[in-house]
């Protein structure tokens, strides 16, 4: 991992405010050219830890560099590389749309182009607007389209999408791709799941101020279960000894029809057995992001870490 | 009907625990100074010379200008506090409504806080029900506390009527200049605005009231503001100004239950215009963005102080005419003027209003200082941090508006005072160097009252507060100072004290580089501070 084509290095990143402990352990790597999906419920310290990297907050211990330069320290040097778009954006309510638009883009030596107008008609912004009459979602465009137009190395989005309807959602995840093919590095936090399944290659999972897992979605599905649905010709009672298998509901229509979980390492002894009883149909569902993020959310409040949960439907 | 005002008792409980800290910081400060003054009275003015000396000076046009006029004759130390206080506690009693009205009303809704109340069960008056009624229970509680106060001060000459009526009309005009503020609520929709209309309507009446009571006192009785000093304490105690007050400001109340019913939430009367669908050349930095957003705000503050500075200038002639036969001006102005030539006297008045103008004009420094704070708090800066903009350049930005804003609406008032003076004067004219002087002595007050801001908002941002206090401080000392007879260190407390009098002294550089040196530390160490923390 320790290349040249990490961008962003965080190892053991923390930051108490008081008492309180809001980051304990930030450990993650962004790389040249990817996507990456910081996520975690609210509350678990998304904002922090990106305030920190943006050098708005000075973190207690740790080590934070971007472009190999000190977050903190360097912080103005680093800025000229990145762009970025707030959670929660608010604006100067007297100026206009535009106004704000190219005030940040003047800021960082950019200029407004063909490309911001383009990102102007896409995002479907009436840029005349003074910004107190903006809606959450218009305020977020306002951010987007600055940072789109910005030419970055490093774009930083915090929940960008909140505040935005479906279609826009859309259009933000073309944008990111097309950085992303242009060979641009970005950090995405979200908690919107599909988002971050369909966009990122490698995930941060973030809990109480900690990285719980960091990895592809593929090394992940590892560790949870897939779903299965299955017919057979012969009985399949005994499914239940197999410790693999969990959460068995059978049909009560169509006999010797069942849909289980399977720890995701034993799918192929389960399928072994399947086999044995002749399979009439079968469908199998991967492990959605929402399954991983589940299973972590049900590990802090079981604290047992044994019992790990399914989706159901 | 009684669903109009449904909750509206919950939401009054609501709204005053919001506010609880401010309203027991404006309550014990208010009811504390009035207290403590009026305890204190006798021994500053408790002999008959004393109180004849007074007499004549308060009946100079001078002070009529600051502090009204009043026809009572002036017998005991009562008579004295009752003319000497009424304008300057109101003027603080206003401000302090104004404070409360908008922060309960279009600061609400500019958080978005009213949508999510009115989305609840709650009448649709409610909102305006609920704040209107923490204003009188404010106004009703100080008034108390003042009549209180001055009833038991052992003032001789004091009796529990005059004492209350003191009390209640003071309650009266702030609880009218509040309904002037909900009012301003309506028409503006956002804050600042509503603030800055509420001002405007009650610079309005303040300087209406200085010039009907020099010409003719008694068309100030069409002035609401101007109208308390006709109340008469402690001798024909006239309750009327009291029941016309409280009648207008139903009036005004009703006027807001209206246009609250006619508009819809987060709007106001006055709509916002579209704007420019690009930045102009001139908007490309921290620095042009903080000048551009506080454009309008000091336009005004140079224009409203340029108005009062005229208006003081234009009744120089009238000053040295007076005050050639009244020797005893020194109690106010010193010795200085005990061998006045009018020239002298002249002097001494431009020096004691400058201290009215260096005052006011710290007003907008500061609050440009301390809209760093706001503005980090409220969000706008996030995406400015994260530009390649170091918090030294953000910082010294606003450093630098809020300095041009204090120092060119204080050079506007001398201005005022330069311009409209020599053209009532026919002769002995002051000159334009003499200005330059007051404006030089009298700048460090300002630039201190800024450094301290930009101290507190580097190191320690909670306690923004007290360079209000400092401010305030400044101003109370040097209006009310010399008729208290405060002692000189109290006086010397701030740097509005330590201006050498100018223009009646030279310019003392000494206190001048000191103050500059004070200055130039505080700065520093509030950068510091800013380049250090963290901006949450």
């Amino acid at each position: 991992m320790k290349t040249n084509n990490v961008v962003l290095h965080l190892d053991h990143l923390q930051k108490s405010f008081g008492k309180f402990k809001a980051l304990k352990n930030i450990t993650f790597d962004v790389n040249k050219g990817e996507v990456f999906g910081f996520i975690g419920p609210n509350g678990a310290g998304k904002s922090t830890t990106i305030r920190t990297l943006l050098g708005i907050l000075k973190r207690t211990a740790g080590k934070a560099t971007i472009f190999g330069e000190d977050v903190w320290t360097h912080r103005v040097l680093i800025h000229k590389r990145i762009a970025y778009v707030p959670g929660d954006v608010y604006l100067w309510p007297n100026l206009t749309g535009g106004e704000i638009i190219d005030l940040f883009l003047k800021m960082n030596d950019n200029k407004h182009t063909q490309r911001t107008d383009d990102l102007i008609a896409k995002f479907d912004l009436d840029v005349t607007k003074k910004a107190r009459t903006y809606s959450k979602g218009n305020r977020q465009k306002v951010a987007l389209v600055a940072a789109f137009s910005t030419n970055a190395d490093l774009y930083i989005f915090d929940e960008p999408t909140s505040g935005l309807d479906p279609l826009m959602e859309e259009i933000f995840q073309q944008e990111v791709l097309q950085l992303k093919k242009s060979g641009k590095s970005i950090l995405l936090s979200s908690h919107i799941l599909s988002e971050v399944e369909r966009m990122c290659d490698r995930i941060g999972i973030i809990r109480d101020g900690e990285i719980i897992e960091t990895g592809t979605l593929d090394d992940m599905r590892h560790l949870t279960r897939t779903q299965i649905t299955v017919t057979t010709k012969e009985s399949i009672d005994d499914l239940d000894q197999n410790p693999a298998v969990h959460n068995v509901s059978r049909s009560k229509q169509v006999s010797n029809k069942a849909t289980f979980a399977v720890d995701s390492e034993n799918i192929e002894n389960i399928m072994q057995y399947l086999t044995t009883k002749g399979i009439v149909a079968l469908q199998s569902t991967p492990p959605t992001l929402e399954d991983l993020f589940l299973r972590y959310y049900k590990q802090s409040s079981d604290q047992s870490g044994s019992e790990v949960s399914d989706h159901e439907k | 009907m009684k669903n109009n005002f449904d909750k509206t008792g919950f939401l009054t409980r609501f709204g005053i625990r919001r506010d609880s800290w401010s309203l027991i910081t404006w309550i014990i400060c208010l009811a504390g100074l009035m207290a403590s003054v009026a305890f204190k009275f006798e021994g500053i003015y408790g002999t008959p010379s004393s109180i004849s000396a007074i007499e004549n000076t308060l009946k100079s046009p001078a002070m009529v200008a600051l502090f009204g006029k009043f026809d009572i004759p002036a017998k005991q130390s009562a008579d004295v506090f009752g003319t000497e206080m009424i304008v300057f506690m109101a003027l603080m009693m206003v401000i302090m409504n104004i404070y409360f009205a908008i922060r309960g009303s279009r600061s609400e809704e500019d958080s978005g806080l009213t949508e999510l109340l009115v989305s609840h069960s709650i009448g649709r008056m409610s909102n305006i029900m609920a704040i209107s009624l923490e204003l009188l229970f404010i106004n009703i509680i100080v008034g108390m506390l003042f009549g209180l106060g001055i009833q038991f001060s052992g003032m001789p000459g004091v009796n529990a009527n005059g004492a209350w009526l003191l009390g209640m009309v003071l309650a009266a005009v702030g609880l009218f200049f509040g309904m002037v503020a909900l009012f301003s609520a309506q028409i503006a929709d956002n804050s600042r605005n509503a603030t800055t209309i509420s001002y405007g309507i009650f610079g309005l009446f303040y300087i209406l009231r200085m010039y009907t009571d020099l010409k003719r006192p008694s068309t100030t009785w069409f002035n609401p503001f101007g109208m308390i000093e006709k109340i008469s304490a402690f001798h024909k105690n006239d309750w009327r100004p009291v029941i016309i007050l409280v009648v207008l400001s139903f009036v005004v109340w009703l006027l807001v239950l209206f246009t609250s019913q006619h508009r819809d939430i987060g709007s106001g009367l006055i709509a916002t215009r579209p704007g420019r669908a690009k930045a102009g050349f001139l908007l490309r930095g921290p620095i042009s963005l903080i000048m551009k957003l506080h454009r309008t705000s000091m336009i005004v503050w140079t224009v409203g102080l340029f108005i009062l500075g005229t208006t003081y200038g234009s009744i120089f002639n009238t000053i040295s005419d007076i005050l050639k036969t009244n020797p005893t001006m020194q109690t106010v102005f010193g010795k200085a003027a005990v061998n006045a030539a009018n020239h002298q006297i002249l002097l001494n008045f431009v020096a004691v209003i400058t201290i009215v103008c260096v005052g006011l004009a710290a007003i907008p420094a500061i609050q440009v200082m301390n809209s760093l704070k706001g503005d980090q708090t409220k969000g706008y800066l996030e995406n400015i941090f994260a530009k390649k903009v170091s918090r030294l350049h953000v910082f010294i930005s606003y450093l630098i508006t809020a300095i041009i804003a204090g120092e060119l609406s204080f050079f506007a008032s001398l201005m005022g005072l330069y311009v409209a003076g020599n053209a009532v004067l026919t002769h002995g004219k002051l000159d334009f160097q003499t200005y330059i002087h007051v404006f030089i002595a009298y700048s460090p007050a300002i630039l201190t009252s800024v450094a301290m801001a930009a101290f507190l908002v580097g190191i320690w941002p909670k306690g923004t507060l007290i360079s209000w206090a400092y401010v305030f401080y400044g101003i109370y000392s040097m209006y009310l100072g010399s008729l208290l007879k405060l002692p000189d260190w109290a006086k010397k407390f701030s740097a509005f004290g330590w201006a050498n009098k100018v223009p009646v002294h030279a310019v003392n550089y000494g206190y001048f580089s000191v103050l500059m040196i004070i200055m130039a530390v505080l700065i520093i160490i509030g950068i510091w501070g800013y380049q250090r923390r963290d901006l949450s």
